[in-house]
């Protein structure tokens, strides 16, 4: 039972570690004084892509969003990767859960004017 | 400030208290002895606190994905701990001693899913929090909804045992425990595991996720307001497979008195 307990984790794994070197267009975003940079994001639209955060407080916060239902931890001092879409076009908001004052910003989703 | 440790309190710790009221009331009454709460709750308090302290090692492994996966597979692992020990809701057998240590493992492994994020933030907060008042006050609050929560859904879960309505409690636990696995699938769509096909309708005008209403559904059975495909399939298959389980658990228990009846 263990045996094939053990083998599946293997294919999940080399199926995960597959998934992860595919290409996908890169965006970055910097959390400093818990305020994101830049706040407002333009993607292109029904396209996959692959969100570069990088939290360079020395506190943790959490990445939150309710449009795009994603929600990470992002530690301080390190990078952290969310993929997000694809989408339809229009606006989608974030925002960081422990500041959500301050951390606050905007996923723009558009045909062919991605930043 | 005080909103957002009260939502995150919801949040995080709410399912806890909701786990523990299921089980104490109908699932499981017999396996939430003193020894065995006591045991859950030493383990759950070095989980936690080691969790905490190796989950920024954690989010490095498998390439920066290994938070996602490692909680998906303790989520799995909770789902079908929980769904073999439910048996007792149909047969009011007493359970086996290997039922019980997979409802204090999938108890265990349900806190440390959930009170650490929690612990998390709260570092964060005290870290940058230049009064402690306002966090205790937030925690107190917290901690009473929590409570006054639990205790109506306690006094609830037992006038419907009292009245013998299994099949609703059933239903109740199901939908509780597939909201919960179904967040696997976000889990693994924020790090492109599993592909994502976009929302399958969007219900925010009714109940938007950020409201009150939408912490507490999700909470509840994992109401989300923008489903993915993908979620709404996995909790289809879930509540399939619980409702499946329970119907099967159903008929053996029947199938011996009719065979008696029949000789």
């Amino acid at each position: 039972m263990l045996k094939y307990i053990y083998y599946l984790l293997c294919i999940f794994l080399c199926f995960v570690s597959q998934k992860l070197s595919a290409n996908t267009t890169q965006y970055h975003l910097t959390l400093e004084n818990n305020i994101f940079t830049p706040s407002e994001l333009t993607i292109p639209v029904n396209e996959k892509v692959k969100l570069i955060i990088y939290n360079k407080d020395k506190t943790a916060e959490e990445f939150d969003s309710f449009d795009l239902n994603r929600e990470k931890v992002l530690f301080p001092n390190k990078k952290t990767t969310i993929f997000i879409g694809p989408l339809s076009s229009g606006q989608y908001e974030y925002f960081g859960e422990y500041n959500p004052g301050t951390a606050r910003g905007m996923i723009i989703v558009e045909v062919n004017n991605a930043n | 400030m005080l909103i957002n440790i009260v939502i995150l309190f919801i949040k995080d710790l709410l399912p806890i208290f909701i786990l523990l009221c299921l089980l104490n009331t109908s699932v499981a009454p017999s396996v939430l002895s003193k020894n065995r709460l006591f045991t859950a709750l030493v383990l759950s308090f070095v989980g936690v606190f080691a969790t905490f302290h190796f989950m920024p090692t954690m989010s490095e492994l498998f390439g920066g994905v290994g938070i996602e996966v490692i909680q998906s597979i303790e989520l799995l692992l909770i789902y079908f701990c929980l769904l073999f020990s439910s048996s007792y809701l149909v047969t009011q057998n007493k359970l086996t001693k290997f039922q019980c240590n997979l409802i204090i493992m999938a108890i265990v492994l349900f806190t440390v899913v959930n009170a650490s994020q929690f612990i998390v933030f709260l570092d964060s907060y005290i870290v940058n929090s230049e009064s402690i008042r306002n966090i205790i006050v937030g925690l107190v609050i917290g901690f009473g909804i929590c409570l006054s929560f639990s205790a109506l859904m306690y006094f609830s879960m037992l006038w419907f045992v009292k009245k013998g309505k299994l099949f609703i409690i059933y239903f109740i636990w199901s939908l509780f425990l597939s909201g919960h696995i179904s967040q696997i699938v976000n889990l693994l769509q924020q790090v492109d595991i599993i592909q994502s096909s976009g929302a399958l309708w969007d219900s925010t005008n009714i109940i938007k996720d950020s409201s009150e209403y939408g912490h507490m559904l999700n909470t509840l059975f994992g109401y989300e307001a923008s489903p993915s495909f993908e979620f709404v399939v996995l909790y289809a298959v879930s509540l399939l497979l619980f409702l499946s389980y329970f119907i099967f658990v159903l008929l053996k228990r029947q199938c011996p008195v009719d065979q008696i009846k029949e000789k």
